[in-house]
């Protein structure tokens, strides 16, 4: 909507001039008295305007060009009649202009001037929008004509603007050049009414000229009116002649003395209010002829164009607007759930909970806590508080005593006011003893520090360069949809305004009152965060987000010559500069004294010094080729010191090789040893036994040693060694068996028993006559042939339980049976159906290792009763579940204390009123 | 480890230091795991879930806690044990008679050494399960109880007149089993009463009591394993073992398994959850000849057997594997193993007692060179051989009665009041009972592992479908409440009077409401009969109601 927003422009371009407060009233009164003025100015002078022909051309031209607009559309008319309207004192739309410049407060004049085509408002003072408009109603077929001529008190203005407008030109946006001058035309009514006003009481005797031409605009204005809304305009016009009476009746001669006095205040007026803006244009001016001079002020204007904000958008649909908000809204609620959701975690995932719970405990031991003042002299009240009171002061612990004791402190101080410097210095001195002691330490953790930096620093730049392009790739391809942006960052505005601390919450009121930002942390907290949220509102409003900015300012940054990225660098340079420089030179203590501590030392600096040095040989290359070491990958990472990995394997193979061949050495040699080691014992064994020919042969030594006397035991072990003393009678036959028996069995275990009563069966070579019974034993049971049988039983449990193929034929399914059929038609059916037992193979069985044993593998189906039939929800493994039944719970199997810990319910409530859970504060 | 220079292997060099403290607390949590652990920690890398793992960890940090708790509560056994031990290389402990270690102990320990000179054949015995009582039983028909065997109080004494081959305490010392010629009896300990006589139970040579489950064994010469639960006089299961007479029994007091020794000299392995047709849980091949007795520690992890072949085998029965074999002079009739595992061999007349057979806690087991103590050799033939709980006591069943030998360190020096009290009066007795009773184990919860409860059942639901008895009728409504209506509170009534209230039609409804009609009319026909019969006069006086 072209027309309204033009409209909306031109308002709100002449609100600026109505925005401050004493200015707009006065703007109005002026106004009005313009449009008396301009009434006056036609009685007196209308008739020479009529006669000038020049006038009579200039109107025509003008009337051809306004009549070539409305040919455009009736819009424009309808809103210029608005307009008519507002200016006619219209009192609601009045009041909602002024509501919206209250609403935006200094930023009005921007909008205005925004909104009104980017060029001739710029930098456009409060005040002087009156000239402005003037000069705007001048027009340019007007500045053709009045070439050298130039107002009083809009020279500058206007050649500012002519340059201005040359720009315009130069960017070559005609269209708008269309709509302004239409506006300007348009506008003309109520703008130009003051400038002539002003003109003509400042300039009332320079020259028929100036009044002539204002009378000219004016006309233009009439004509509209008159001409094509012919009804409304009289209105308007009557309106404004009514307005134009009752202000000559009341204070004509006050108007016309302001007139007088305005000369000065309006040009003070001016002077003040329009330096701080315009002193930069005026300079500006001043040197226009200076074509240097010249491009740097287009520069300069391009700038602020730059910075100029855009334009506000048209607010949403209220559907629209509603489901933003809805959404927000949600967002907010959701936040503030949240909030308890670690409350909620933590009480889920206790083991047991207590209630009420310790937060909120209400009762008397908090109340005491809180309530009971502290003890002084003058709250003592009952006899009890008094007497205890008595006691607490007698032994020196009172309210008194203590002011006492801070009394005596600060004398101590003050006396001994060297004392503490002395003890500063020694703290001084510990502290720093402290430090060397970690100096490397410290270093190296400033070094790591550094580096991280660096590193990100480096690769920031990179990233982001990445994503701008990616960005724009995407834009061009027409991947992000510019609605979608619009629509979130709606959003998102959406929820910056619901979430607002803003100035006139009610949070923001309560702590204003109370003044509570000097004392309360958090206050002063949430005063900044508003302060913060408020300014980035702004800039949103203004168009760009908070980040745009901050890309802006790095691509500022970035083809400002030297990079950011160079001086990051520096900077670091300089930091590990400073850290290699910084040696410890002072006096080491006693512990750094000590030749370990140095060596320790020494070793850190080493490694700090690598890194430094490769870190400074990064940064340089960095340097060296800034634009490719960016897109190569740098490596910095923590250097490996000490010898490469795969060296140190192929030595630890070597050493595994090594070891193994020596323990194939150790094993030969043992066997080796032991060999000769039972070769020996079998003498020893072989040697006393004449000495034993004369004992008991039937009885074992053990009996011995019940039946015969110590005597003989003595002998026994003076022969040979104790392993050699309780040797059997059985030793007897041995002598002659000795020799077969030891080649027979040479590598057997050196193990041999001392009583052959209990010897093992592997030492039974030794004994013959055991050796005797053992075979008559097995002669005994040797028919039975238990041994064969259990293999035997075993192979067939396992043949039992392996997998089998079971054929399922029927004899005579399908295929004849009976007499007569040949084996081979009976062959022919054999293997039709067949199907297959699952059951345990044989490698599988669990004896499947085990010599003498058979392990039943069929399921207990009883046992089966206890068993899950499926594994418990949450557990992923059987393993896990499994082992996780394996802490019994029983008095029994647990000491008191973890049986009650096992045992104690996950919730216990304690007896009385349970408050509920209070809410989380943050 | 040694190697051939003499240096020291150290399995785990310690390689960073490691403060004392720190150290200290490494070895302690080490040993407590070493004790108490049951096995290794759950790995929580591996679960990917957040809350299961977090639920892990917190049960494994209790797990942890527990263990650990469990070990410093060792501080409060004051009782420390402690085997002779000799004082320089050429003293031997197996040669310290009786005598000595009598001269040597307090009055009190030494009274624990006597002999008791009975002449009605060789004696078996039993003590009570907390070590106060004594039966004995004489192969000719003496039964004796002794209560209170310190102070030589005699319970009761029985003269059956029949042959006696095993005595048994059930599950407190209130009643004794006795296994007779034909029959098992139960007897009242205190007077000697016959309380029931187990007729199924026929020709028992030996017998087992597991006292959680309160479940009899009895094992007979025909070589049928028969489960007998003592609180509620069911016979849980019998079992034909199938390989003949059996010639020894014995229970392994860490799963309740039984193990049953045969004469082929195999031992087999039984619960009472297996079937005859399906087999043993293991079949060991342990002797040539004829098992002769069996011994199982009471943390499950070894057993000691002795067969006819005059060999003496330890097997590690966690994996069924024989980790030692000893030689014997003779057969050995009886083997026990006492609470700190010295293995107690009775052979011929001797019995020997033996130390650090196995050790748990090393991979190998090495070899015993020589007998820990000696006793016998007097001629009295030994029967049976039985650790006193608690006890460092030796009680020997022979030719010529029994013998109480004492044996230092044999017995568990501290004991667990709640478990088995051996100070117990007569109303904690009354308690434990109870207790125990509420917490018996089902005998379906007896299997090699005893921490199968709760565990997955790996098979599938095909298998599962497979073995249910899907061809079983549904029980009929019908027959229920015709073959148990009787009464007021017939099942029909209380049905009837269940459904009125809930007012559900269904199929079963109406057929039961067929049935109360069917005996409404049955009743007023009687009525009507039963008027007819008194006459016109005396109607009124006709039963309306059965």
């Amino acid at each position: 909507m072209p027309g309204r927003q033009s409209h909306g422009r031109s308002l709100l371009g002449a609100g600026p001039s109505s925005s401050k407060g004493k200015g707009r009233s006065r703007n109005k009164a002026s106004k009005k008295k313009a449009l008396d003025a301009f009434a006056i100015a036609q009685e007196e002078y209308g008739d020479r305007l009529k006669q000038n022909p020049r006038n009579k051309g200039l109107d025509a031209e003008v009337g051809g060009r306004r009549g070539g607009k409305h040919a455009r559309g009736d819009e424009d008319d309808d809103e210029e009649e608005d307009e008519d309207d507002d200016e006619d004192g219209a009192p609601p739309r009045k009041m909602r202009r002024g509501a919206g410049g209250r609403g935006r407060g200094d930023e009005e004049i921007e909008y205005g001037s925004d909104s009104s085509g980017n060029e001739w408002q710029i930098g456009v003072p409060d005040d002087d929008d009156s000239e402005i408009d003037s000069d705007e109603a001048f027009g340019e077929s007007d500045q053709e004509k009045f070439d050298g001529y130039a107002f009083r008190g809009s020279k500058k203005k206007k050649d500012k603007k002519q340059a201005d407008e040359d720009d315009e030109d130069e960017d070559g946006e005609d269209e708008d050049d269309d709509i302004d001058d239409a506006d300007g035309a348009s506008l003309g009514s109520d703008a130009i009414d003051l400038a002539d006003a002003l003109d003509m009481s400042m300039s009332e005797d320079d020259g028929p000229e100036a009044g002539r031409e204002e009378q000219g605009s004016n006309f233009d204005s009439d004509d509209e009116s008159g001409s094509e809304e012919s009804r409304s305009g009289d209105e308007s016009s009557d309106v404004d002649d009514d307005e134009a009476d009752n202000v000559s009746e009341s204070g004509i001669n006050e108007w016309v003395s302001q007139f007088a006095g305005v000369k000065d205040t309006e040009e003070e007026g001016t002077s003040t209010t329009t330096k701080p803006k315009i002193s930069l244009k005026d300079l500006g001016l001043m040197g226009v002829k200076d074509p240097q001079l010249k491009k740097s002020l287009k520069l300069m204007n391009k700038e602020e164009k730059a910075s100029k904000p855009k334009k506000l958008d048209v607010p949403l649909a209220r559907r629209q607007q509603a489901k933003i908000d809805r959404e927000a809204a949600y967002e907010k609620t959701k936040q503030s759930l949240d909030r308890w959701t670690e409350t909620v975690k933590h009480n889920r995932r206790a083991d047991h909970l207590v209630f009420p719970l310790p937060q909120n405990e209400i009762g008397l031991a908090r109340h005491d806590n809180t309530e009971i003042a502290p003890l002084n002299q003058k709250a003592v009240g009952t006899e009890l508080e008094q007497t205890i009171m008595a006691i607490i002061e007698e032994s020196g612990l009172g309210p008194s005593a203590e002011k006492e004791k801070k009394d005596t402190q600060d004398d101590e101080l003050d006396g001994e006011g060297l004392s503490r410097t002395d003890r500063k210095a020694l703290w001084q001195q510990k502290r720093r003893e402290r430090e060397l002691k970690s100096r490397e330490d410290a270093r190296a953790k400033r070094i790591a520090k550094i580096k991280s930096k660096a590193y990100h620093r480096v690769h920031k730049k990179q990233e982001q360069r990445e994503a701008m392009k990616e960005h724009e790739a995407k834009v061009a391809a027409g991947e992000i949809d510019s609605e979608e942006e619009r629509d979130a960052q709606d959003r998102q505005r959406a929820m910056e305004r619901m979430g607002a601390r803003h100035r006139e919450s009610k949070w923001a009121k309560m702590s204003n009152k109370g003044g509570r930002a000097a004392w309360d942390e958090s206050v002063r907290m949430g005063v900044t965060d508003m302060a913060r949220r408020d300014e980035e509102l702004r800039r949103r409003i203004e168009g760009k987000s908070s980040k745009a900015r901050d890309d802006d300012d790095d691509d500022d940054s970035d083809y400002s010559g030297d990079s950011e990225d160079g001086d990051e660098r520096k900077r670091l340079l300089r930091q590990l500069n400073d850290i290699s420089k910084a040696e410890d030179t002072e006096p080491k203590s006693k512990l750094m004294r000590m030749e370990f501590m140095q060596k320790a030392e020494n070793a850190k600096k080493k490694a700090n010094d690598e890194l430094i040095a490769q870190m400074r040989r990064e940064l340089g290359s960095d340097n060296d080729d800034q634009s490719g070491s960016d897109d190569e990958p740098d490596f910095v990472g923590r250097k490996k010191f000490g010898q490469p990995s795969e060296k140190k394997e192929g030595s630890g193979e070597k050493a595994a090789k090594a070891s193994k061949q020596e323990k194939s050495k150790g094993d030969l040699l043992e066997a080796r040893e032991n060999f000769r080691a039972s070769s020996n014992r079998s003498k020893g064994l072989s040697a006393p036994v004449p000495q034993e020919q004369n004992t008991n042969p039937t009885a074992g030594a053990w009996s011995q040693a019940a039946t015969s006397g110590p005597a003989k035991k003595q002998k026994g072990k003076s022969s040979s060694s104790a392993v050699v003393l309780d040797l059997g009678a059985d030793s007897v036959v041995i002598a002659p068996a000795a020799g077969p028996v030891k080649s027979l069995k040479p590598s057997k275990k050196p193990a041999v028993s001392d009583n052959d009563a209990y010897s093992s069966d592997e030492d039974e070579g030794h004994r013959p006559i055991e050796f005797h019974e053992q075979e008559l034993i097995e002669r005994a049971f040797g028919g039975l042939d238990v041994v064969g049988e259990f293999e035997k039983e075993k192979a067939e449990i396992e043949s039992e339980d392996d997998e089998k193929i079971v054929d399922n034929t029927l004899p005579g399914w399908g295929s004849w049976a009976g007499e007569g059929i040949s084996n081979r038609e009976k062959n022919r059916h054999k293997g039709r159906f067949l199907t297959k037992k699952d059951g345990v193979r044989k490698k599988d069985r669990k004896d499947a290792k085990l010599k003498n044993v058979i392990i039943s593998e069929k399921t207990v189906k009883k046992n089966t009763k206890y068993m899950a039939s499926q594994l418990p929800h949450q557990f992923d493994s059987r393993a896990t579940y499994e082992r996780s039944l394996r802490l019994p719970m029983g008095p029994e199997w647990l000491t008191k204390e973890s049986f009650q810990d096992v045992t104690k319910p996950k919730v216990i409530m304690k007896q009385g009123i349970i408050a509920p859970i209070s809410k989380p504060t943050h | 480890m040694d190697t051939d220079n003499g240096a020291r292997v150290v399995k785990r060099a310690r390689t960073e230091l490691m403060s004392k403290q720190e150290r200290e607390k490494q070895r302690r949590r080490q040993a407590a795991h070493r004790d108490y652990g049951r096995g290794e920690r759950i790995s929580v890398k591996g679960i990917k879930d957040k809350k299961l793992r977090r639920n892990v960890k917190a049960l494994e940090s209790k797990y942890e806690d527990a263990t650990l708790k469990a070990k410093d509560a060792e501080i409060l056994l004051e009782n420390t044990a402690g085997f002779l031990e000799p004082e320089h290389e050429l003293e031997r402990t197996w040669k310290v008679r009786q005598e000595d270690i009598q001269a040597q102990t307090s009055l009190e320990t030494a009274k624990k050494r006597f002999d008791l000179k009975l002449d009605l054949g060789p004696y078996v015995f039993d003590y009570s399960r907390t070590g106060r009582e004594i039966v004995m039983g004489g192969r000719k028909g003496h039964v004796a109880v002794i209560k209170d065997w310190r102070e030589g109080k005699l319970g009761c004494e029985l003269q059956l007149g029949e042959t006696i081959r095993d005595v048994k305490f059930l599950h407190n010392n209130q009643y004794i089993c006795v296994a007779q010629k034909k029959y098992c009896y139960i007897y009242d300990a205190n007077s000697g009463v016959e309380l029931h006589c187990l007729r199924k139970h026929q020709e028992v040579s030996h017998l087992e009591m597991l006292p959680y489950h309160f479940l009899l064994v009895t094992l007979g010469m025909s070589g049928h394993l028969k489960y007998q639960d003592v609180s509620t006089g069911q016979v849980v299961s019998e079992i034909a073992t199938k390989l003949g007479t059996p010639t020894s029994l014995a229970q392994n007091p860490y799963n309740a398994i039984c193990h049953v020794g045969h004469q082929n000299g195999t031992v087999t392995l039984w619960s009472p959850n297996c079937a005859s047709s399906e087999g043993p849980l293991v079949k060991l091949l342990a002797h040539r000849g004829p098992v002769r007795s069996i011994s199982v520690h009471r943390e499950g992890y070894y057993m000691v057997s002795a067969g006819q072949d005059c060999k003496m085998a330890v097997w590690d029965i966690r994996n069924f594997k024989e980790v030692g074999s000893y030689r014997l002079r003779q057969p050995a009739p009886s083997i026990a193993i006492s609470d700190r595992g010295v293995t107690a061999v009775g052979w011929g007349t001797h019995t020997t007692m033996w130390k650090g057979l196995y050790n748990k806690h090393s991979a190998d087991q090495e070899k015993v060179r020589s007998p820990y103590m000696h006793w016998g050799g007097e001629g009295n033939r030994v029967e049976r051989v039985r650790w006193c709980p608690f006890e460092d006591v030796l009680g020997v069943g022979h030719d010529a009665g029994f013998s109480s030998i004492i044996v230092p360190g044999a017995g568990d020096p501290s004991f667990d009041a709640l478990e088995v009290n051996p100070f117990e009066t007569t109303k904690q007795r009354q308690e434990t009972e109870v207790k125990s009773l509420l917490n018996k184990l089902r005998p379906e919860m007896i299997a090699l592992d005893p921490n199968f409860i709760g565990n997955l059942d790996l098979r599938s639901e095909k298998e599962r479908q497979a073995e249910r008895d899907l061809d079983a009728k549904p029980v009929d409504i019908e027959t229920e409440i015709r073959n148990r209506a009787r009464g007021k509170n017939g099942a029909l009534r209380r049905y009837l009077r269940k459904q009125r209230a809930k007012n559900v039609i269904d199929e079963k409804r109406l057929k039961v409401d067929e049935i109360w009609k069917e005996r409404q009319q049955l009743h007023s026909q009687k009525h009507k009969e039963q008027k007819a019969e008194l006459g016109p006069a005396l109607a009124r006086f006709a039963k309306k109601e059965s």
